[in-house]
C-alpha cells in the first residue's frame, strides 16, 4: 500500500465536481457527455457542468494521472465510434477510494450526525 | 481523427466550433473534437427548451468558453517560459544555447529571413516611437510643464484668435486671479546685432516681459535670470541660450556679469539658459525686455496695437476650464472699459503650451506609427509562415529525435532556445537598425518636426522596444512550443504530410500580409503623386542658379531713409560685380518668407464705399524680373528714369491684370493701390508667394524708392559653373560691409524645396514602410505556398504518374496559392479607401479617389503573388517524382 497510497492521499480532499466526474468513471469508462449526464442524474440536476470548464477539468485530470482515454472500446452496438472513451488510472481509483473513506470517517463523526439530524429538524 | 459526421452544420453548430478553435493546438487536438460535439449537443438541447433559455445558454457559455480558453493560452505561456527557463538555466543551458546557435548557423535559409524580418520590424517601430515619444508624449522640459498654457484674447464673434498688447499683458497679469505667472513674448521682427566677432551677426532676439521666465519656470544654467526690478528703467539686461554662449563667448562662466555690444549697445549678460530651453524657438539666441526697444519703432504700447503672444502658469489647484472662465472675465471687463480697442475681444482662448508646440506634427506622426504597427502586424504574420515552413523541413529530424526518446519538453525547450536566442538576437539588431533610423527620420524631418533637438530615445522608448520583442518573443515561442512539442511520432512515421489537412489559418495569415500591404502601398502612392504634383507646381519664377542673402539695415546704423537707400544700390552694385554674377535685384520679401503688406486696389472709378479686391504689395529693385526669371507678358520692367522721378508706376501679377481689366490691355491702364493711382507699366506671372498650395497670390510691385523698407531679400542670379555662389555673395558683402549681418543667405532652390519637406518626409518613409510591407508579403506567399506544395509533393507524385500534365499541376498550385492572395488584395482596397480618407486630411491634392493607385498596387500585389507561387509551383513536379521515387 504504502507508497501509492501517500500518493492517493496527497490528492484528496477532492472538489465537488472533480468527486462526481471520478465517481461517473468508477463503474467503467464513459465519454464526456455520459460524463455530465452521469453526473446530471446522481445529483438530481444539482450539479450541472458547462462543457468547456469540463474539458478543461478532464485535462487535468488526465494530467495528473487520475483519468485516461480508454484504447478498448464498449461492444460494437454500444459504441459511438465518433467519441473519446475516459477511464479512471489506478491512481485515480485509489484517489477516489481515500476520498470516500475520508468523507465516511467525517461523516461517522457524531456531531456531523447530531448536525445532520437537527438539520432535519428531528 | 474523426470523420465530419452527424448533423449538418447549422448557426450552433457554426458557434460551438468557433468557440473551439479559440483554444490552444494541444487542447484542440485531444478535446477540440469532443468539447465542439458537446457543446452542440447542449446547445441543442436548450433550443429545444425555447428561445429564451437558448439565449441565456450562448451567453454564458461563450463567456465561460472564451475565458477557459484564454486560461488554457495562459498555461501553454507560462509552461513554454518554464520549459525555455529550465532549458536556458538548466545545466545544460549553455549546452542548449549551443545547440540551438548551431542549428541556426546551419539553416541560414531560415535563419537569415527571420533575423531580417524581426529586425527589421523591431527597428522601424522603435525608430518611430522614438520620434513620437519625444515629440508627442514626452513633457516639454520645463518644470510642471502640464500647468503651462498659452493664452490669446479671442474674438468671439469671429471665432478667431488674437494677439497681446502690452497694456492688455499688464491688465491680464493684475486681473487673473487662477494664473501664478503671466508673461508676454514677441520676436517683432526686431533682431540685434552681435557686433563682437569678425563679422556681424544678426542673433534672433526674443522680447518678454519679467512675468514670461515665471510662467515658463526657467532656470538659467549659469549666472540668474533678469529679475522683474530690471524690466524697467534703463537697465539693458539680457539671458543667452546656451548656443550662443558656446558659439560666441566661447562657454565662459566669467561672461556672466559683463556685457557685449548688441546693436551699438552694451548688454549685461546675467545668465545663460540651459541647453534644452528652446522658447519660443529653439533659434532664439538672446532673451531681453520689451522695455529696451524705443516706443517710436515699435509702438507695442498701444493698447490696440497686438504684436504680443503670452504664456501663463496655471495656479495650484486651478483647473484649465477655470482659467478659461476666469480669463475671459478679465478680457469681457476690458472689452467694456476700452471699447475701442478691445471691443470684440470678449473672451480668452487657453491651450496648453505642448499642443502649440506639437502644433500639426501630431497627425503625420499618429500615421507614420499606425504604418509602423502595420508593419509589425505583417511581420508577425510572416514569422508564422517561416516557422510553418521550418516545422515541415525540420519533421523527420524532429521525428527521429522523438523516436530516440528525446521527450517532449525537451523537444520543446530546444526550439524555445532557438527562438530566445533569436529574438535576442534580432532586438539587439533591431535597436541597432532604430539608432540609425531615428537620426534619418530626423535627418529627414528636422525642419518638419518640432522638438527635433530634444529627439531621443529614452525609458519609455526602452520599454516600448523590450514590450515589442517580447510579445514577438511570445507568439514565435508559442508557435514553436505547439509544433515542435507536438511531432505526433506515429503520423510522422507513417508518412509527413501524406493526406494534407486544409489549414485555413494559413490561408489567413496571406491574406492580411497582402491586405496590410495594400493599404500601405496605396498609401505609399498616393503620398507620392501629391509629392509629383507639388514638384510639379510652377512657382512663377526660376529658382536654379538663384541666391537669396536677406538683410536688414539695421535702425542703429542707418537712422533715416536717406541713410539706407544708398546702401540698397551699394549693396547691390556690390553683389553684381561677383564674377558669375548675371544679374542682382532685391524684394521685400523672397517668396515662403512671408507675404509683402496686405492692401485693396480698386478701379479709379470705384467710390470710396466700394471695398477694393485683397493682393499683396512687393517694393523691388530694379532688374527684378529679369533675375527671377519671371518673362514680362507685357510692358517692360521698371525704367530707372521713371524710378528716379517718382513716377507712380505698378507691375502687376497677371490675376489682377485679368481681374481688374478682363479681356482687356492692362499696360496702360491705372489701379488705385491703398488709396493712391498708379499706372500699370508690365504684367508678369503670378508667383506662389506663400504656399505651394491653393491659388497663387496676386501680388503688385512697386519700385523700392516710392515705398522704401529697410528689409530685403537681395536675388542674385549666377550663370553656370562660377563656383560656389553663397560663399561668393558672402565674401562680397564682408569685403562691403563687416558690420551687416546677413539674416538668411540660401538657393531658392533650396527654399522651394523646404516647402516640400513635410510631404516627402512623409512620403519617404510610408513609401519605405511599403516596400518593406512587399518584400515581407511576398517572402511569406513563398512561403506559404513551397511549404503547401512540399506537403503534396506525393499527392502531385500520383497525379503525375496517373498522367496528368506537368503544365495541369503547376496552374492548380499556382491558382490555389492566388486565392488567398486575390482576397488579400480585395480586401485591402476596401480597407485602403478608409485609410486614405485619414491621408487626405492632412496632404495637399491627394483629390477623392485616385483609380490608377488602386490598380497599380492590385496589379502590383498580383504580379509578385504570382512570381511567389511560381517558384515552389515550377519544382513541383520534378521533386513530386522524386518523392514517388525514394518510397
Amino acid at each position: 500500500m504504502g507508497e501509492h497510497d501517500r500518493g492517493a492521499e496527497s490528492h484528496v480532499p477532492l472538489k465537488a465536481d472533480v468527486l462526481q466526474i471520478l465517481l461517473a468513471l468508477e463503474d467503467g469508462e464513459r465519454h464526456g457527455y455520459a460524463i455530465l449526464k452521469e453526473i446530471e442524474d446522481a445529483t438530481a440536476g444539482a450539479m450541472r457542468l458547462a462543457p468547456s470548464p469540463f474539458y478543461r477539468k478532464l485535462k487535468r485530470l488526465t494530467e495528473k494521472g487520475l483519468v485516461e482515454e480508454s484504447d478498448e472500446r464498449p461492444a460494437p452496438e454500444l459504441d459511438d465510434e465518433r467519441r473519446t472513451y475516459y477511464r479512471l488510472t489506478p491512481l485515480g481509483g485509489d484517489v477516489l477510494r481515500a476520498e470516500a473513506r475520508r468523507l465516511v470517517a467525517l461523516a461517522s463523526d457524531d456531531r456531523f450526525l447530531r448536525l445532520a439530524d437537527v438539520a432535519r429538524g428531528e | 481523427m474523426a470523420r465530419a459526421q452527424g448533423r449538418p452544420p447549422d448557426g450552433l453548430g457554426a458557434w460551438a466550433k468557433a468557440l473551439c478553435a479559440l483554444y490552444p493546438p494541444d487542447f484542440k487536438r485531444t478535446y477540440g473534437e469532443d468539447l465542439r460535439r458537446l457543446l452542440a449537443d447542449h446547445a441543442e438541447e436548450a433550443r429545444e427548451q425555447g428561445a429564451l433559455p437558448l439565449a441565456w445558454f450562448l451567453v454564458a457559455n461563450t463567456t465561460i468558453g472564451v475565458r477557459d480558453a484564454a486560461m488554457e493560452w495562459a498555461a501553454v505561456v507560462s509552461e513554454g517560459w518554464t520549459m525555455a527557463r529550465r532549458g536556458m538555466m538548466g545545466t545544460s543551458g549553455l549546452h542548449a544555447v549551443r545547440l540551438a546557435l548551431r542549428g541556426l548557423i546551419r539553416r541560414p535559409g531560415y535563419t537569415v529571413p527571420v533575423l531580417l524580418t524581426l529586425a527589421l520590424g523591431i527597428g522601424a517601430n522603435t525608430a518611430t516611437f522614438t520620434v513620437l515619444n519625444s515629440v508627442l508624449l514626452r513633457p516639454l522640459p520645463y518644470p510642471q510643464s502640464d500647468r503651462i498654457v498659452h493664452v490669446a484674447p479671442l474674438i468671439e464673434e469671429r471665432n478667431a484668435r488674437s494677439a497681446f498688447s502690452l497694456p492688455d499683458v499688464r491688465d491680464w497679469e493684475l486681473r487673473a486671479s487662477t494664473v501664478s505667472a503671466l508673461g508676454a513674448y514677441g520676436t517683432l521682427n526686431a533682431d540685434l546685432v552681435y557686433t563682437a566677432g569678425p563679422q556681424a551677426v544678426e542673433v534672433e532676439t526674443a522680447y518678454v516681459t519679467a512675468g514670461f521666465y515665471a510662467a515658463l519656470g526657467a532656470q538659467p544654467e549659469v549666472g540668474r535670470l533678469p529679475t522683474a526690478e530690471e524690466e524697467f528703467g534703463d537697465n539693458r539686461v539680457v539671458a543667452v541660450s546656451h548656443a550662443f554662449w558656446l558659439q560666441s563667448l566661447g562657454a565662459d562662466p566669467g561672461a556672466v556679469g559683463r556685457t557685449v555690444p548688441l546693436s551699438g549697445e552694451e548688454y549685461l549678460v546675467v545668465g545663460v539658459m540651459p541647453e534644452g530651453f528652446a522658447f519660443p524657438s529653439d533659434r532664439v539666441d538672446v532673451w531681453a525686455f520689451l522695455s529696451i526697444i524705443p516706443a517710436q519703432s515699435t509702438p507695442y504700447h498701444i493698447r490696440g496695437v497686438r504684436l504680443l503672444e503670452v504664456v501663463a502658469r496655471m495656479a495650484e489647484g486651478a483647473s484649465i476650464e477655470q482659467v478659461r472662465d476666469d480669463l475671459s472675465s478679465v478680457a469681457a471687463g476690458l472689452a467694456v472699459e476700452y471699447p475701442d480697442s478691445n471691443g470684440p475681444i470678449t473672451a480668452a482662448s487657453v491651450t496648453p503650451l505642448r499642443d502649440l508646440v506639437v502644433g500639426d506634427a501630431r497627425t503625420p506622426l499618429l500615421i507614420l506609427m499606425a504604418a509602423a504597427g502595420l508593419i509589425m502586424l505583417i511581420t508577425w504574420a510572416n514569422l508564422a509562415n517561416l516557422a510553418l515552413a521550418r516545422e515541415t523541413q525540420r519533421a523527420p529530424e524532429l521525428v527521429v529525435r522523438a523516436a530516440l526518446g528525446a521527450s517532449r519538453m525537451r523537444r520543446a525547450g530546444l526550439a524555445l532556445t532557438e527562438c530566445l536566442v533569436l529574438s535576442m538576437v534580432a532586438g539587439v539588431l533591431g535597436t541597432l537598425i532604430a539608432l540609425g533610423g531615428t537620426d534619418a527620420l530626423v535627418a529627414s524631418g528636422g525642419t518638419v518636426l518640432p522638438r527635433a533637438h530634444e529627439i531621443a530615445p529614452d525609458w519609455r522608448v526602452a520599454a516600448f522596444t523590450v514590450l515589442v520583442s517580447l510579445v514577438t518573443g511570445v507568439i514565435v515561442a508559442l508557435m514553436a512550443s505547439a509544433r515542435a512539442g507536438s511531432v505526433d511520432i506515429a503520423n510522422r512515421l507513417r508518412a509527413a504530410g501524406r493526406g494534407a489537412t486544409r489549414r485555413p489559418a494559413r490561408g489567413f495569415l496571406v491574406v492580411s500580409q497582402i491586405s496590410l500591404s495594400v493599404v500601405l502601398l496605396v498609401g505609399a502612392s498616393l503620398l507620392a503623386k501629391t509629392l509629383d504634383s507639388l514638384g510639379e507646381v510652377d512657382v512663377g519664377f526660376e529658382p536654379d542658379g538663384l541666391v537669396v542673402a536677406d538683410m536688414t539695415f539695421g535702425s542703429d546704423r542707418f537712422p533715416e531713409r536717406v541713410d539706407y537707400l544708398p546702401r540698397f544700390d551699394a549693396t547691390i552694385d556690390a553683389l553684381a560685380a561677383v564674377p558669375g554674377v548675371r544679374s542682382v535685384s532685391s524684394v521685400r520679401r523672397f517668396p515662403f518668407r512671408g507675404t509683402g503688406e496686405g492692401f485693396r486696389w480698386n478701379h479709379l472709378e470705384d467710390t470710396d464705399d466700394v471695398e477694393g479686391t485683397r493682393a499683396n504689395l512687393l517694393q523691388v529693385s530694379p532688374r527684378f524680373f529679369e533675375t527671377m526669371g519671371m518673362p514680362l507678358i507685357d510692358g517692360g520692367e521698371f525704367d530707372p528714369a521713371d524710378i528716379a522721378s517718382g513716377r507712380p508706376v505698378i507691375i502687376v501679377g497677371r490675376s489682377i491684370a485679368d481681374a481688374a481689366f478682363p479681356g482687356e490691355r492692362a499696360v496702360g491702364r491705372s489701379l488705385r493701390v491703398a488709396g493712391e493711382e498708379f499706372e500699370i507699366v508690365g504684367v508678369v506671372p503670378d508667383i506662389r508667394q506663400t504656399d505651394l498650395r491653393g491659388d497663387p497670390t496676386g501680388v503688385v510691385y512697386v519700385p523700392n524708392p516710392l515705398s522704401p523698407r529697410r528689409a530685403a531679400a537681395f536675388v542674385v542670379r549666377s550663370g553656370r559653373g562660377a563656383g560656389d555662389p553663397i560663399q561668393a555673395v558672402r565674401a562680397a558683402m564682408l569685403r562691403l560691409d563687416a558690420d551687416q549681418p546677413i539674416t538668411e543667405l540660401a538657393l531658392a532652390s533650396d527654399i522651394v524645396d523646404e516647402e516640400l519637406g513635410r510631404d516627402r518626409f512623409l512620403t519617404l518613409l510610408i513609401g519605405l514602410f511599403a516596400g518593406l510591407a512587399l518584400t515581407l508579403s511576398s517572402v511569406g506567399v513563398y512561403a506559404v505556398v513551397a511549404f503547401g506544395v512540399s506537403r503534396r509533393r506525393r499527392e502531385v507524385g500520383i497525379r503525375l504518374a496517373l498522367g496528368a500534365e506537368p503544365a495541369n499541376v503547376r496552374a492548380l498550385v499556382v491558382r490555389q496559392g492566388m486565392v488567398p492572395v486575390v482576397v488579400g488584395i480585395v480586401i485591402g482596397v476596401a480597407l485602403s479607401s478608409v485609410s486614405s480618407g485619414a491621408l487626405e486630411r492632412v496632404v495637399f491634392s491627394v483629390e477623392g479617389f485616385q483609380p490608377m493607385a488602386y490598380a497599380g498596387t492590385a496589379a502590383l500585389l498580383g504580379l509578385v503573388g504570382f512570381v511567389a507561387c511560381w517558384l515552389p509551383a515550377r519544382s513541383a513536379g520534378s521533386r513530386a517524382i522524386e518523392s514517388l521515387t525514394q518510397e
